[in-house]
């Protein structure tokens, strides 16, 4: 067995392909925007975008070795051995498979490599998940090796394989979309992958995975008895399971709630920060500018003193105000400009407007009460940076009055982001 | 004239070339957008880029000869043949991708003629190298791996990108034009490398 895989390792054109592949793969890897966070999850859903390339390689590769014995004019050859053409399918395929997942190690690594390894490892099941995607890409172009155009084979492998994974992925009907079997959530700490979505992709993945089988088998199957037709029913019930187990998914609703740990890393003083154990080694980070900006106002209403991560239950009592760890490399002043606004108050529903559009009469003031926060924590010419002139001008008039004055205006208009019928003052 | 036509299956490969235009002119308001796989932006309107691979693919491989040694021993001028056949063919994939401008997205087909054009040139150019059965790795290669990585995050396009820009520059028409040019007078002078015991063979 392992010979005969040695040498459909040897004659696979992934043989070639594969460490062309690998620089790309690397780049990919190291890629990633500034709002990704890097936990093991998210470092798996993030290997698994190389999956877009690797498919369609892997079914066109796949494609050509399978129609290779045709375009070597071997048909009547192989016809006629006494094995099943399974087999030659299995080790065609097993030998694509296990090249081209160089390629996906080497993104692994890449993605790993970028971080501190201390922090996680990639989830192992996405990581899983994302061969069992590669496998079905991989059976598909054997199947479209076998019956397609014999030279033209690796490019319509090719093409329904990208086709799928970028036409199902943006389709607005939900169960089509999962059966792209591609994610593209920007996954965040705190979330999970929701169990039935997983487990239906899963059976959707294993059920084309033995359709195609069944295909490359079929010449030798009686499918006119009822007897030949029980494995292509089976078959095709588990894809309609996995279909309908899928189907209550959208793109937001997706992923749902970790399980919150039962020890959060906390910072407990004045201030109260909780955050998941995996970014323990942020809390500095992320406790130094919520004190700068929160000590001076506790007391005020409406400022809390506790502080979460998404997910995690605060240990002391009181309401809390869910905030996010700064993304690998963003900006101090950016991820404090972010504070201050899950600081304000949300948008109260008595100044909804309509389709999503608020107008209320502390809505004028709310950049000023932002921008005052800021000036206070020591982001002077951040403060101003976001205000219209008009607005600036007000700001430098009330940072000049005193302590207790600017907390009196500060406290009104707090009060005015929250209700429709107190009206906001501007000047201190 | 008629046989070299015949032999490379021109009346087939008019019929793909019309309906495959008839498919992107139904099927220009679907709106499709392609994931970036560096920059994790998206591609918004892939349709001038995709459109064309399948009439590029299909030209690519009909310039294949079906005779093998009957017409490599001929007296015909084979360079004029390719060069007419060739000619014809393109006429007729960019009348195909005209119905495009009978679309609500009309404004898709220049950017549809020019990526036709470069990435034929660069089809042929592949021919020459790999045979008319192999010469469409080359523009497959330029249409899909230039669509997942030519968009920026902020949605700009690489300088380099001529083929996903929307906005039908003189300089992405002129690199199109150059590969086009390029790639079609090579092909007619060194036709595709197509050994004739394979084609014998078949």
């Amino acid at each position: 067995m392992i010979r005969l895989l040695a040498l459909h390792l040897r004659r696979s054109v992934a043989l070639w392909i594969a460490p062309v592949l690998v620089p790309l793969c690397w780049v990919i890897g190291r890629g990633g925007t500034p709002g990704w966070e890097y936990y093991g999850l998210s470092t798996a859903v993030h290997v698994l975008t190389v999956l877009v390339v690797l498919c369609p390689i892997a079914a066109g590769a796949s494609a050509w070795d399978s129609a290779r014995q045709r375009r070597s004019g071997f048909t009547e050859y192989s016809a006629t051995a006494s094995r099943s053409p399974l087999w030659a399918a299995l080790y065609q395929c097993l030998a694509v498979l296990l090249l081209i997942l160089i390629d996906y190690i080497v993104t692994l690594a890449a993605s790993v490599s970028k971080f501190d390894a201390s922090l996680g490892i990639p989830a192992p099941s996405i990581l899983i998940f994302g061969t069992l995607v590669l496998a079905v890409h991989v059976a598909l172009g054997n199947v479209i090796g076998r019956f397609a155009p014999r030279f033209t084979a690796p490019f319509i492998a090719i093409a329904v394989s990208w086709g799928w994974l970028i036409v199902l992925v943006i389709s607005p009907t939900p169960w089509l979309r999962n059966l792209s079997l591609v994610s593209e959530s920007n996954i965040a700490l705190g979330q999970v992958f929701a169990r039935n979505l997983l487990l239906g992709q899963v059976a959707v993945a294993l059920s084309l995975i033995g359709l195609f089988a069944f295909l490359i088998e079929g010449q030798r199957l009686d499918t006119k008895s009822l007897k030949g037709l029980f494995v292509p029913a089976i078959l095709l019930m588990a894809f309609a399971l996995g279909a309908v187990l899928v189907s209550p998914y959208s793109s937001s609703s997706e992923t749902v709630l970790r399980a919150a740990p039962s020890h959060p890393t906390c910072n407990i003083g004045h201030i109260t920060v909780c955050v998941w154990p995996e970014d323990a080694v942020q809390l500095p980070t992320i406790v130094a500018p919520i004190d700068q900006i929160v000590s001076p106002l506790l007391g005020v209403p409406g400022i809390s003193r506790n502080y979460v991560e998404y997910g995690i239950n605060p240990p002391t009592p009181g309401s809390q105000v869910v905030i996010g760890a700064p993304s690998p490399g963003e900006p101090t002043t950016a991820y404090v400009a972010q504070l201050v606004g899950l600081l304000l108050p949300p948008f109260p529903k008595c100044g909804e407007v309509g389709s999503g559009n608020y107008s209320w009469p502390g809505l004028s003031v709310r950049a000023l009460v932002g921008a005052w926060m800021l000036y206070h924590a020591g982001y002077v010419s951040d403060a101003f940076m976001e205000l219209s002139p008009s607005d600036a001008k007000v700001l430098s008039s009330v940072v000049q009055q005193s302590q207790s004055r600017q907390l009196t205006w500060f406290t009104r208009n707090m009060a005015a982001q929250k209700q429709c019928t107190i009206l906001p003052v501007l000047s201190a | 004239m008629a046989g070299y036509f015949r032999a490379r299956h021109t009346i087939q490969t008019t019929g793909i070339l019309l309906v495959w235009g008839a498919l992107v002119a139904i099927s220009s308001t679907q709106h499709l957008s392609v994931p970036q796989i560096i920059t994790h932006g998206r591609y918004s309107e892939p349709l001038p880029l995709l459109a064309v691979i399948v009439p590029v693919v299909v030209i690519c491989i009909s310039t294949r000869n079906t005779l093998g040694e009957t017409e490599s021993v001929g007296v015909r001028d084979t360079p004029f043949m390719r060069g007419i056949h060739l000619l014809l063919l393109a006429g007729i994939a960019i009348a195909a991708l005209a119905m495009l401008s009978l679309t609500m997205e009309a404004r898709l087909f220049q950017p549809a003629v020019r990526n036709f054009l470069g990435l034929l040139g660069l089809g042929l150019f592949g021919s020459i190298f790999l045979g008319a059965r192999g010469g469409w790795v080359v523009p497959v290669v330029a249409a899909i791996g230039g669509s997942m990585v030519a968009v920026r995050s902020n949605g700009a396009i690489e300088s380099w990108a001529w083929q996903v820009s929307i906005a039908t520059t003189s300089g992405s028409w002129s690199v199109a034009g150059a590969l086009a040019g390029l790639g079609l007078g090579a092909f007619i002078v060194f036709g595709p490398n197509d050994p004739i015991a394979e084609i014998v063979d078949r």
